[in-house]
């Protein structure tokens, strides 16, 4: 998988999104670790991750399809 | 969607968030639950595709450079809003009389919509195997009930094509009232306004039809309790 189609569909979502997905998949935060950083509840942390990963694969798809 | 306390957890769990007690529990859970077993292989593949990125493609990304314009742009934009401010002033004239007429009509459209807070919407129950999902609000109006509906494809193993489907009220006379149709597409989520002047207690349930006249989804109107007899 190229990493400028990984990149770019990174910028197609949320600020949020990346956020939570930064601090969890980069920086290898924990829930607890990642809800200190971000500032928002352990429990978001854990939806947002899912939503996040959901966004990140539509957008992956579409950009693969449309190269 | 559900009332599953680990539906959530894929995300969390692949990328090693969860905390031991955690991550037992939910791999438990996946052992015998297969609609969660199915949301994480949905994603599995994903965490792998963000190994070995730059920090900085988590921030914001940069705003994209404006393409130049030619040079005769601006002189040609310059004429036509000239001859547009000439249009518009015959035009505001009139216009200004016809909003005046409608401003009455619009104060008795208005005020009602905007009344009272909007419902959470509810998960529709699916009567047959589908992967479409939809969630719906009722909402009472003065003229009936308003029906907000948002309909997607579960992202699944098979990518079904892009189908037709229809909101139907069966009310509580025993009549089937149409409430329109939409055409839903892989990867999208139709948001869809409808209505109908049955009050919520006139329905007895909403469903779903696909192309066939087969009902997939279902959503029963919740009564409000009846005072037992004793």
């Amino acid at each position: 998988m190229n990493r400028r189609l990984v990149a770019a569909a990174l910028g197609r979502l949320t600020q949020e999104h990346r956020d939570v997905l930064r601090e969890c998949c980069f920086r290898g935060s924990s829930v607890a670790q990642a809800a200190r950083a971000l500032g928002i509840a352990p429990g978001t942390v854990k939806t947002r991750t899912y939503y996040a990963l959901r966004a990140l694969r539509l957008a992956v798809e579409e950009l693969r399809d449309a190269e | 969607m559900t009332a599953d306390p680990y539906a959530r957890l894929d995300a969390a769990y692949l990328l090693e968030a969860l905390d031991a007690d955690e991550r037992l529990a939910y791999e438990a859970h996946l052992a015998i639950c297969r609609r969660c077993r199915a949301g994480l292989a949905e994603i599995s593949a994903i965490p792998s595709l963000l190994a070995g990125l730059d920090e900085s493609v988590f921030a914001a990304p940069p705003e994209v450079a404006p393409t130049p314009v030619p040079d005769t742009l601006l002189p040609r934009l310059l004429q036509a809003a000239g001859r547009e401010r000439a249009r518009r002033r015959w035009l505001t004239t009139g216009l200004g009389l016809l909003a005046a007429s409608c401003a009455i009509a619009l104060i008795v459209i208005v005020v009602p919509s905007s009344s009272g807070p909007k419902p959470a919407p509810r998960a529709m129950a699916a009567l047959v195997a589908t992967s479409v999902d939809a969630t719906i609000a009722l909402q009472p109006r003065s003229w009936g009930t308003e029906i907000d509906l948002t309909c997607w494809y579960q992202r699944g193993a098979a990518e079904p094509s892009s189908d037709r489907y229809e909101l139907v009220a069966h009310g509580a006379d025993g009549a089937t009232y149409d409430l329109g149709s939409w055409l839903l597409t892989p990867g999208q989520r139709v948001i869809f306004t409808s209505g109908t002047a049955l009050t919520e207690t006139q329905i007895k349930n909403l469903q779903i039809t696909q192309p066939n006249g087969l009902a997939i989804l279902a959503f029963g109107v919740p009564r409000p309790p009846q005072t037992a007899d004793r």
